[in-house]
C-alpha cells in the first residue's frame, strides 16, 4: 500500500505528468460533529490588555475612520515581519500600544484562541477528534486487513475507502494548520511554529501514517516550544514518531545502522553544516539512536512472554483479551511507561514511540569529545544535552533567525550577539527573538522592502483582504495557492526545508505564479467560506473591501506614490484587491 | 458594496495623475517578442522522468532467460513468436509487443537505444529518496545540498548565452533547482494567457515603472507569451490537431514545439509505474502505460522536426523493480533498471553499455538487476559528446563522479 507523490497503485495509473496530489474541492468524508462554541474572550492567566480579546475588540472600530494615527511605514514593516501580514486588528494594536509593547506581547507564548466559526470548523476535523494513536492503529488495521483479502472488487473497496481516508487526513492538517495562522491573535507564536516545523522538517508523503502524526508533531512537539526552550523543542523532535520515521531511524539498529537522521539532526537540526562535527560523530551518534522507532502493530510486536511478564501484575492467567487491552494501554501511554525489563536496559513504549533495547547498541560511544556509556534511552537523553547547548548550535539558529527577519547576510555581530543570549539563556527562543528585535540591525532592515515568501505573501493576503469581515472557515483554496507558488505545507521532499532567503523566491517564475493567483485571492474564492466538510456549493459572495479601507487610514504610509495612483483607477473592490496583492509595494513585507 | 459607493470611496486614493493608459501598451510589461537572442547551441537535451519505478524487465524483456520466465509466471512476457509477444531486438533482449508502432521503428532507425543494468548507488528502495539521490548528482554519504540539480548545475557550465533551461512540469523539481533561475511551465495549462485585461495591464505597468521587480516580471511574461504564440502557430498547422491533444501524447507534443522553438534544455515526469498489483504482461495496465509513453515519444521525435537530428532525449527512472513477481501479480522496489536514449543523432539500436546475463546468480541481493551502468556516467558521457565538457567541468556537474562513456552519441 502506498500513498505517495505519484506513486499509486496499479488500480490507479492514470495518465498524469504531474506528481502532485490535487486535492479535489470539497471532502468526500468529512465527519460533522457538534461543536463547542466557545468563546474567544480572555486567555485565563493572561492580563486582558495583553491577550487577543484586546486585539479582536479592535475590530469594532472603522479602519478609514482612525481614532489613531496612520502607522509610519517602517511600522508596518515591523507588522509584516512579527505577524503573517498586517491585518486591521493587528495593525490598530500595534498603533495603541506602540513597538516595544507590541512586540513584548507577541513574545509572550499562549493558547490559541479563534473565532468561533474556525474552532467549530477545527473540531469537525478527524484529526482533531480522535487521538492519534487511534488513528494511525486503525490505518494499519486497514492495511493488514487489505493484504490478507482475497482479489477482487472488495479488497478494491476496501483500498479506495483507505486512500480517501489518507487524503481527508492530510488535508485536514494542512487546513488545521492554515487556519490558526491566519487568525490567531498570537502571530508571533504560528509564525515561530512555522519557523520550526520548517527547521525540524518532514515531508508529508514520505510515509502512509505520516499526516495524521504532522498533526501531533506541530500541536504537541513544536507549537508549545516555538517561542520556550530550544532543548525542550529538538527533544520532542527526537522523541516523535513522524520524526522517526521521516529520517528513517525505524530503520536504525544494532548491526543495521542507517546514519540517516544522526546526519540531519547535527547538519541541519542543531550544529549546522560547518558545525564542527566529523563522519565519526555521525556514526557514533547513530548508535545512540539505534533502537528508537515507533510501534504501529497494537499487541502483535510485542512478545507474547513479554506481554505475560508485564501483565502479571494484573492477572495469573492472562487471556488473550487481557493482553490486547494492556498493549492497547501501553500504546494509548494510559499503562506503566515501561513494560518487562530486557537484558540490557528497559523496553519503553509511549503512545507510538517505542525504544527497544534488542535494537540498540549499549556498548559506549564517543560523540564530539563526550564519553557516553551505553545505557539505553538514557544516552539519548544526555546527547540532547550536548546538542542542544553546543555553541555551534547557538550559532546556527542564531544565523537561520536573523535570516528570517532580518536579511539573506545578516551582519556577524549580530549572529554573535544571538549566539551569546541564546547560550546566557540556556537556549531561550523568545530570549533569543528579544534580542534580534531590539537589535539595530533589526531596526535598520525596517527601512527597506524584503521580499516576500509565498507563505507570507498568500496567508498576508487573506489576512489583509478578509480579515475584518466574516472569517475564512476553509483553507483548502489557500493551501492549493500555496502549491502553485511552490511552498505547499509539508510538501518539500528534502530535509533541510524551504528556503528563508530572499533570493530564492526573488525571480520570475514566483512572480507570475503571484499574478495568476492575485484574482481568486482577492475574492471571487467563495469556498474560503464554506465549511470543507460540509456538502453544497458555496454562495458567491462580493469581494470585501478591507483592504482598501485599511490602507486608506492605518496602512496608508505602506504604499508609493506610483502604486497609489494606480490602484485609484480600480472600478471595483475585487479590482482592487487584486490589483494590491499584483503591485511591487505587496511582493515585500 | 455597490459599484458606485466603491468608486466614491475609492476616490479617497486616487492621487493627482492619471494612469497613462496610452502609454503602457500592453507589449511594455507583459511580454510580447523573444526576449533573448536563439541559443548559440542547436544541441538540445530532454530528460523524462518515469516517477514511480517502472518494471524494465517488462519492457526490455531479457528472453533468452529462462530464469525471467520461471519467476514471472503471471506477468511475463511471451518469447518472440508472433502476436501478443515480445518483438525480438538482440539474441537475448526483446521489446513490449505494445511499442511495437513507437518505439520499434526508432530503434530500427537507429534513433534508439537502451542501457540495461542502469541506476544509482542508493540502496535505500525508497521512491523519494532514490529519486533526490538521481537529480541531485551528487555523492552519497557526505554533506549534500539539496539546492543543487545536476541538470541546473549543467545549464551554469552551459553558460547563460548556451542554455535555455525549462522544466515543463507544475512545479520547478529538483534536477533544475540551483544557482540558476530556471522556468517552469505546466503542460497541461501551456498556453495560459495573461490573468490581466488590458487596461489592468496598464496600470500595473504604472506601477511597476522604476520598481527593482520589473525586469523580473517582464522577463516572466515575455517567456510565457513566447510559448503560447509558438503552441497557437502550431495549433494552425497540418498537424496542429496533436498540439492540442489531451494526456500524455499532447503534452509531449506541446513539449516538442517549446524544444524547438524555445528552449534546449529540458525535463518532463511521468507517474503511475508504481506497479505492486496486476500490473499485467503482454497486456494490463503496465502494457497501456508503456504504450502511451512510446505514442508520446514517437510523436515527440515527429513534432521536433528537423531539430530531432540534434536532439537527445534520456528516459530515467529512480530504480528497477524487483525480478520475481510477487503475490499480487506486480512487483516491489528494485535497483537496476533500462534507460531510453532517443534522437536523430543518437547511436541507436544498439543494447549499450556492461551487461551481465541474466540468472538468478547475477540478482542484487537475490532480487534486483544490479547497477553496472551508474547514472552519471550514462549523462556524463553524453555531456562530454553533446556538449564537449571537460573533465573538471563533468566533475561540476557531477561531484565525485567517475567519468565513463557509452559512445550513445
Amino acid at each position: 500500500m502506498h500513498f505517495r507523490k505519484g506513486l499509486c497503485s496499479t488500480h490507479d495509473m492514470r495518465p498524469s505528468l504531474s506528481r502532485r496530489i490535487r486535492f479535489a474541492r470539497s471532502a468526500a468524508a468529512g465527519v460533522l460533529l457538534c461543536a463547542s462554541f466557545q468563546s474567544y474572550g480572555a486567555v485565563p492567566g493572561v492580563p486582558p490588555d495583553a491577550s487577543g480579546a484586546a486585539v479582536r475588540d479592535a475590530r469594532a472600530v472603522r479602519a478609514d475612520t482612525p481614532d489613531v494615527a496612520p502607522l509610519p511605514a517602517e511600522q508596518v514593516r515591523l507588522l509584516n515581519r512579527l505577524t503573517w501580514g498586517a491585518d486591521e486588528a493587528s495593525a490598530r494594536r500595534l498603533a495603541q500600544v506602540g513597538p516595544d509593547a507590541f512586540i513584548a506581547e507577541q513574545l509572550q507564548p499562549g493558547p490559541v484562541d479563534l473565532p468561533p466559526p474556525v474552532q467549530a470548523a477545527i473540531a469537525a476535523m478527524q484529526v482533531a477528534r480522535i487521538p492519534v494513536v487511534e488513528t494511525v492503529l486503525s490505518l494499519r488495521t486497514q492495511r493488514d486487513a487489505i493484504s490478507v483479502a482475497p482479489a477482487g472488487e472488495a479488497r478494491e473497496k476496501m483500498r479506495d475507502a483507505l486512500n480517501q481516508e489518507y487524503l481527508l487526513l492530510s488535508r485536514e492538517v494542512r487546513q488545521k494548520s492554515l487556519l490558526r495562522m491566519i487568525h490567531s491573535p498570537r502571530q508571533l507564536q504560528e509564525k515561530m511554529t512555522w519557523f520550526w516545523v520548517n527547521h525540524f522538517h518532514i515531508y508529508a508523503e514520505k510515509h502512509d501514517y505520516t499526516p495524521p502524526l504532522m498533526a501531533d508533531y506541530e500541536e504537541n512537539a513544536i507549537r508549545p516550544n516555538a517561542l520556550g526552550k530550544f532543548r525542550d523543542l529538538l527533544a520532542a523532535t527526537v522523541y516523535h514518531p513522524a520524526m522517526l520515521f521521516y529520517l528513517d531511524n525505524v530503520e536504525n539498529g544494532k548491526g543495521r545502522r542507517n546514519e540517516n537522521y544522526a546526519r540531519e539532526l547535527l547538519e541541519l537540526h542543531t550544529l549546522g553544516a560547518d558545525g564542527g562535527h566529523q563522519q565519526a560523530d555521525v556514526i557514533e551518534l547513530s548508535r545512540v539512536l539505534t533502537g528508537l522507532g515507533v510501534n504501529t502493530d497494537g499487541s502483535a510486536r510485542l512478545k507474547a512472554e513479554r506481554l505475560k511478564e508485564a501483565s502479571a501484575a494484573l492477572s495469573d492467567n492472562p487471556s488473550p483479551a487481557a493482553l490486547l487491552s494492556l498493549a492497547r494501554r501501553h500504546l494509548a501511554g494510559a499503562g506503566p511507561a515501561e513494560t518487562a525489563s530486557g537484558p540490557k536496559a528497559p523496553h519503553v513504549l509511549h503512545g507510538l514511540f517505542e525504544f527497544d533495547p534488542a535494537r540498540h547498541d549499549n556498548e559506549p560511544k564517543r560523540l564530539l569529545g563526550h564519553e557516553i556509556a551505553g545505557s539505553g534511552l538514557a544516552e539519548v537523553d544526555q546527547v540532547i544535552d550536548i546538542l542542544a547547548r553546543h555553541p555551534s548550535t547557538a550559532r546556527h539558529i542564531s544565523r537561520k533567525l536573523a535570516v528570517y527577519f532580518v536579511s539573506d547576510d545578516p551582519p556577524a555581530d549580530l549572529i554573535e550577539h544571538l549566539s551569546r543570549v541564546f547560550l546566557d539563556s540556556d537556549g531561550d527562543i523568545a530570549a533569543t527573538l528579544g534580542a534580534l528585535f531590539a537589535s539595530e540591525a533589526f531596526r535598520q532592515s525596517l527601512g527597506s522592502d524584503s521580499f516576500k515568501d509565498p507563505m507570507q505573501h498568500v496567508l498576508g493576503a487573506m489576512r489583509l483582504v478578509y480579515g475584518a469581515g466574516e472569517p475564512i472557515v476553509n483553507a483548502q483554496p489557500v493551501a492549493n495557492w500555496l502549491g502553485e507558488m511552490g511552498q505547499a505545507l509539508y510538501q518539500r521532499q528534502t530535509p533541510e526545508g524551504y528556503p528563508l532567503e530572499r533570493q530564492a523566491w526573488q525571480n520570475s517564475r514566483q512572480l507570475l505564479a503571484r499574478f495568476d493567483m492575485a484574482r481568486p485571492m482577492a475574492g471571487t474564492t467563495p469556498e474560503l467560506f464554506h465549511p470543507f466538510h460540509e456538502k453544497g456549493d458555496a454562495p458567491r459572495r462580493e469581494a470585501p473591501d478591507h483592504a482598501r479601507l485599511l490602507y486608506s487610514g492605518l496602512l496608508q504610509n505602506a504604499l508609493s506614490a506610483p502604486t497609489r495612483r494606480a490602484l485609484g483607477k480600480a472600478d471595483s473592490a475585487h479590482e482592487w484587491n487584486m490589483l494590491l496583492l499584483s503591485s511591487p509595494d505587496f511582493m515585500s513585507r | 458594496m455597490h459599484r458606485r459607493d466603491f468608486l466614491k470611496h475609492a476616490g479617497s486614493l486616487a492621487l493627482s495623475r492619471p494612469v497613462l493608459a496610452g502609454a503602457a501598451a500592453a507589449g511594455s510589461l507583459f511580454g510580447g517578442g523573444r526576449l533573448l537572442a536563439a541559443p548559440q547551441t542547436d544541441a538540445r537535451l530532454l530528460v523524462v522522468f518515469l516517477r514511480g519505478g517502472y518494471d524494465s524487465a517488462n519492457l526490455l524483456v531479457p528472453y533468452s532467460s529462462d530464469f525471467y520466465y520461471e519467476t514471472r509466471p503471471a506477468i511475463a512476457v511471451p518469447r518472440p513468436s508472433g502476436k501478443r509477444s515480445a518483438l525480438a531486438l538482440t539474441t537475448d533482449w526483446a521489446l513490449h509487443p505494445y511499442l511495437e508502432d513507437s518505439l520499434l521503428p526508432l530503434y530500427q532507425k537507429k534513433q534508439l537505444a537502451f542501457v540495461a543494468f542502469a541506476g544509482s548507488d542508493d540502496l535505500s528502495r525508497s521512491h523519494f529518496e532514490t529519486q533526490t539521490t538521481l537529480e541531485l548528482g551528487q555523492a552519497l554519504g557526505g554533506s549534500r545540498d539539496y539546492r543543487s540539480g545536476f541538470l541546473n548545475r549543467l545549464a551554469q557550465e552551459l553558460g547563460e548565452d548556451r542554455s535555455r533551461p525549462c522544466a515543463f512540469t507544475s512545479e520547478l523539481p529538483l534536477i533544475l533547482n540551483g544557482r540558476l533561475d530556471v522556468h517552469n511551465i505546466a503542460m497541461n495549462d501551456a498556453v495560459r494567457d495573461s490573468p490581466f485585461s488590458d487596461r489592468q495591464k496598464a496600470i500595473l505597468d504604472v506601477m511597476y515603472q522604476g520598481a527593482g521587480l520589473r525586469d523580473k516580471v517582464h522577463e516572466g511574461f515575455a517567456m510565457r507569451h513566447t510559448a503560447a504564440n509558438a503552441l497557437r502557430r502550431e495549433m494552425k498547422t497540418a498537424g496542429g490537431k496533436a498540439v492540442s491533444a489531451a494526456g500524455l501524447a499532447g503534452d509531449l507534443r506541446r513539449v516538442a514545439v517549446l524544444m524547438r522553438e524555445q528552449f534546449n534544455l529540458g525535463f518532463v515526469e511521468v507517474g503511475g509505474w508504481d506497479t505492486h498489483v496486476n500490473q499485467g504482461g503482454a497486456s494490463g495496465v503496465l502494457a497501456s502505460r508503456l504504450q502511451a509513453l512510446g505514442q508520446g515519444l514517437a510523436g515527440l521525435a515527429q513534432g521536433m522536426g528537423k531539430a530531432w537530428d540534434k536532439t537527445v532525449v534520456v528516459v530515467v527512472s529512480e530504480f528497477g523493480r524487483t525480478f520475481r513477481e510477487n503475490g499480487n501479480g506486480g512487483t516491489d522496489h528494485g535497483r537496476g533498471t533500462v534507460y531510453w536514449v532517443l534522437g536523430g543523432g543518437v547511436r541507436g539500436g544498439q543494447i549499450a553499455g556492461e551487461q551481465v546475463k541474466v540468472a538468478a546468480s547475477t540478482l542484487n541481493d537475490d532480487r534486483d538487476f544490479p547497477v553496472l551502468n551508474d547514472y552519471r556516467q550514462v549523462f556524463g558521457g553524453l555531456f562530454q559528446r553533446v556538449y564537449g565538457l571537460d573533465p573538471a567541468r563533468l566533475q561540476r556537474v557531477f561531484p565525485g563522479g567517475k567519468a565513463g562513456d557509452l559512445g550513445l552519441v
